[in-house]
């Protein structure tokens, strides 16, 4: 009996692989009969010939349109979905929690804002179709648009974004991780202050005291169509923190019943963005489709799918396999693949992001206490291999703090010292850092001078070519030894953090919150702020960018930011090294995102630009594209 | 035999709490902390994060709380209440919600408490498709599948040992124990998904499609199942040999019932010990795997919550595979009394 018993399951769970191996019986994305196309070739629909010899190979094998011609049978009158292939899931789903890129882009298709950015980075209406400044700058006063709703058709007034802005500073609600955005308004930072002192746990509120802060609050909904914000001093850049994801209005309904957790269930966004989030799928799928109240009219995509997964060679195969129209998940070491191939290169997005790189000193510690080591360490950086060896063409050599595409960005000027190797070794030379053999013609750094060197790093894989790239750089150029200290990511994080456990030089950067100097400039470099971990601080610069702060005409107020940077740069607190770059695949059929490139899109090609004019172009879908 | 259960219960709190105490001092001996994100991402002001040490109650002692022991000695608070703030600590809140059921609060996902993000199951769905049943399923299919390959191979191979069928039987084993499954995963995708076309590369409906299943724990099946092979094949090699195997033949016993009687059946215990750890280990090893496939498990958690210092949730990570693995080994130690009734469990009577 025991033996059939084993029989009986070795045979069920050999049956169980061979009928794994089986097509499945419904696949949605492999077509059942139409036309005579594999799947895989159908997922490529610009013309390329590809070598039939050469299937196996991952970028040649599918084939382009031209030979299964999806164009040939009818036009399909299917949905019209993009697929966009993510890395990973958001964690917070919270426009006042949440902080991260893969959250806001969830975000953004289902709320707007007060005000809206396009791809340009300029500042338009959005919920609020216009606004004013008061004429000393202390004051803006925000118009709602007439007739604006939620998805759910309920209207919308000044009260719902006053409640989202009040829900970012209150002293209350945990969690929050930006709320020093809104640290300009009157009263906001002593908000969060008293929520800090109260580990945001209001059992023990001083009710009075509570009352009188937020009495103080600056941000106060004046009628139904108008709000006012008020700030300690006069403000010239708040317009640009009217379109971030803090000012979402989340909808207090859904809060007031489950206030934690409200946002892990797709019912409870009720937003007003072009989109609505029709379900969140965790680890796998968020799912959107248009918002029929959306004061621009309906979107023209059925619908919109974030499809999450982490691994991007995964990603890179679903692609090609036309199970995805946009793969926003593209891996380095990808590049040269799809450069090597004609028919992804065609499809290949490439532009400036908004993120600086840079080699961050530690300004407080020898040797780079010494600004003539900084300097020297700067024109020793080879920028442009780095580029062309490590980032394999991705990016550009940089050496300003503001990247291209921003507001204030002058990539023209010369920044920090460039790559001049023999310049570099000269700077340290003539500063104190000679060999006791060195000459006019043979200039030799007397390395025990500079110290130890040592660069600390988060370790993985990529970063250890990094480093390695890095390390073997300036070794070559001033033959000093450098030890390379390579530490769990997330320690080398936490080592940044403190001026204390600063390493002496790391490679670090800036992602912007949104696409302003100031954000690039006051919010990073002022005395006490990120540049405190890095032991810099002028109060030069202080003084200039508070100038530009209060500045209220934007041309000015630029003027003087480009003033502050110059200032930076002649302090060479880090070695300002690149700018990076969005690259995405973007199949042939989707109709958009192409056209409108951002370098605030820091998720996918195309994210700020206007999504609801995003088609699909239903004549060249392959037969594997989604029925319904 | 009840005795022998009951007191093998009992000794998992102990060993638990150990397991917990060494996780929870590696863990904060570790720098770094839960917002301390990648350099390459956006970073929160660090006045923010000194709120959120707050809120989350990071802000406090580890194990011990003196100074807040003597304010309240001070302030003439009641023995109970001194102690209570002696243990106001980060480890000894933990300890306190634990033992109500509470896990604590997740760091990463915030607003939501760790057992939530483990256990509760998609809108309108039943338990099993939660994060937990997702990757026990994964990993008992696995080991079903590894099994099923290892056990049969190891053991013709054994039959015919030094034969072309062992050699070719060690190949295969030695390919599928030697290959890393992020490269097997990838590999599979590519056969079955992209030339074949017979499955998507993105799979997602696992519970609405038994076949989904197949790739991820075939994958995950392949090294256990070589290395189950190798194991099998030495174990029938050495009954082989033994005495009452060469007995059972002198008698005239068919070989059919030389093997199915006694070469299986003895040949099974060293593979029944290996299953334990291992079942354990498919679950906790499965990493790599659910992110390939898109399966929304614990194995993915468990590692994204190291590298985010996601502190709740790697203690209530470390408490479940702490558990399967004492309850796994106390299953195998059971079985054992089954395939050789010489084995005793507990001192009594078989």
């Amino acid at each position: 009996m025991k033996k059939f018993a084993l029989f009986v399951i070795l045979a069920t769970a050999l049956a169980l692989i061979v009928i794994a191996c089986a097509p499945p019986p419904a696949p949605t994305a492999v077509p059942p009969t139409a036309a005579p196309a594999q799947p895989t070739a159908a997922a490529q629909p610009t013309a390329a010939p590809a070598k039939p010899t050469e299937a196996p190979k991952p970028t040649e094998a599918p084939k382009p349109t031209e030979a299964p011609k999806p164009t040939e049978p009818p036009a399909p009158a299917g949905p019209k979905v993009l697929r966009i292939g993510r890395g990973t899931y958001p964690d917070v789903l919270d426009p006042q929690k949440s902080s991260y890129g893969i959250e806001i882009e969830v975000l953004k298709l289902n709320y707007e804002g007060l005000l809206a950015l396009d791809n340009k980075g300029n500042i338009g209406p959005g919920a609020a179709d216009k606004f004013e400044k008061s004429t000393d700058g202390t004051k803006m006063t925000f118009h709602l648009r007439d007739g604006l709703k939620r998805s759910d058709g309920t209207a919308m007034t000044a009260k719902d974004y006053e409640y989202s802005l009040k829900r970012e500073v209150d002293p209350c609600v945990p969690g929050k991780q930006y709320t020093s955005i809104m640290y300009d308004v009157k009263g906001a930072q002593e908000l969060d202050d008293y929520g800090n002192e109260l580990g945001n746990d209001c059992s023990k509120v001083d009710q009075k005291k509570l009352d009188d802060l937020w009495a103080a609050f600056g941000v106060k909904a004046l009628d139904d169509s108008n709000l006012e914000v008020t700030f300690k001093q006069p403000t010239g850049f708040w317009e640009y923190i009217a379109y971030t994801w803090v000012t979402y209005p989340t909808d207090k309904r859904a809060v007031d019943k489950d206030p934690d957790t409200w946002w892990t269930k797709a019912e409870n966004h009720v937003g007003n963005g072009p989109f609505k989030i029709q379900s969140l799928e965790e680890g796998k799928k968020a799912v959107f489709v248009p918002n029929e109240n959306y004061w621009r009219g309906k979107a023209k995509l059925d619908r919109i799918e974030l499809i999450y997964n982490t691994d991007n060679a995964v990603i890179y195969e679903a692609y090609k396999n036309g199970e995805l129209d946009i793969n926003a998940n593209i891996a380095a070491e990808q590049v040269p693949a799809i450069d090597a191939d004609a028919v992804l290169k065609a499809q290949f997005v490439r532009y400036p992001a908004a993120i600086s790189i840079a080699i961050l000193y530690n300004n407080a510690k020898k040797p780079f206490d010494d600004k003539n080591v900084r300097a020297a360490f700067s024109a020793g950086l080879d920028r442009e291999g780095w580029i062309r060896d490590v980032s394999k063409g991705n990016g550009g050599p940089y050496t300003r703090w503001i990247p291209p595409g921003v507001p204030g960005a002058q990539p023209d000027k010369p920044g920090v010292p460039a790559y001049d190797p023999a310049q570099a070794v000269k700077t340290l030379v003539d500063n104190g850092y000679a060999a006791a053999d060195s000459t006019a013609e043979k200039p030799k750094v007397d390395c025990a001078k500079l110290g130890d060197l040592k660069m600390t790093y988060g370790a993985s894989p990529i970063q250890h070519a990094r480093y390695q790239f890095l390390a073997g750089n300036f070794v070559r150029i001033f033959g000093c030894p450098i030890t390379l200290d390579p530490v769990d990511a997330t320690v080398a994080t936490a080592l940044t953090k403190d001026i204390k456990t600063m390493p002496q030089f790391t490679r670090g950067g800036w992602i912007q919150d949104y696409p302003h100097p100031q954000n690039w400039l006051s919010v990073y470099w002022v005395c006490g702020a990120f540049s405190k971990r890095y032991g810099y601080c002028n109060p030069k610069l202080d003084e200039q960018l508070k100038e530009a702060d209060t500045t209220l005409n934007f041309e000015e107020a630029v003027k003087k930011y480009q003033a502050a940077e110059e200032i930076l740069i002649g302090d060479v607190p880090a070695a300002f090294m690149n700018y990076a770059e969005n690259n995405y695949l973007v199949a042939p059929w989707v109709i958009g995102p192409k056209d409108y490139p951002s370098s605030s899109d820091a998720e996918w090609a195309g994210e700020w630009g206007p999504v609801w004019t995003y088609d699909i172009d239903l004549t060249k879908v392959p037969a594997s594209y989604p029925k319904q | 035999m009840s005795g022998y259960l009951i007191r093998r219960i009992l000794w998992m709190i102990p060993t638990i709490f150990a397991v917990l105490l060494i996780t929870f001092v590696i863990m904060h001996a570790t720098p770094g902390g839960p917002w301390d994100v990648s350099p390459d991402s956006r970073t929160s002001d660090p006045r923010v994060q000194a709120a959120l040490d707050k809120a989350y109650g990071l802000d406090k002692p580890l194990y011990i709380n003196p100074e807040a022991a003597q304010k309240a000695s001070a302030a003439g608070k009641d023995p109970i209440a001194v102690a209570q703030a002696f243990f106001d600590t980060q480890f000894g809140n933990y300890l306190s919600n634990l033992s109500k059921g509470d896990l604590g609060p997740s760091y990463r996902f915030r607003g939501r408490r760790v057992q939530d993000v483990i256990a509760e199951a998609p809108v309108n769905k039943p338990f099993y498709q939660s994060r937990f049943g997702t990757t026990i399923f994964l990993g008992v299919l696995a080991m079903l599948m590894a099994l099923v390959i290892g056990f049969p191979l190891g053991l013709i191979a054994g039959l015919k040992q030094n034969t072309v069928v062992d050699n070719a039987s060690l190949l295969v084993a030695t390919i599928g124990y030697g290959i890393p499954s992020f490269v097997l995963g990838i590999f599979f995708i590519f056969v079955f998904a992209v030339w074949l076309g017979w499955i998507n590369v993105l799979e997602f409906d696992y519970w609405d499609r038994w076949q989904a299943w197949m790739l991820p724990a075939l994958t995950l099946a392949i090294p256990t199942g070589a290395y189950v092979a190798r194991l099998t094949r030495s174990s029938v090699i050495e009954v082989m040999r033994q005495d009452y195997i060469r007995t059972a033949r002198a008698k005239g016993l068919p070989e059919r019932l030389v093997v199915f009687r006694h070469i299986i059946r003895n040949s099974m215990i060293p593979v029944v010990t290996f299953i334990g750890p291992a079942l354990a280990g498919l679950v906790t090893g499965s990493f790599i795997i659910e992110s390939q496939f898109s399966v929304n498990g614990i194995g993915r958690l468990f590692v994204e919550s190291i590298n985010r210092r996601d502190y709740t949730m790697i203690l209530a990570l470390t408490i479940i595979y702490a558990i399967l693995v004492a309850v796994a080994n106390l299953v195998v130690d059971i079985v054992y009394g089954f395939l050789d009734p010489r084995i005793k469990v507990g001192g009594g009577r078989t």
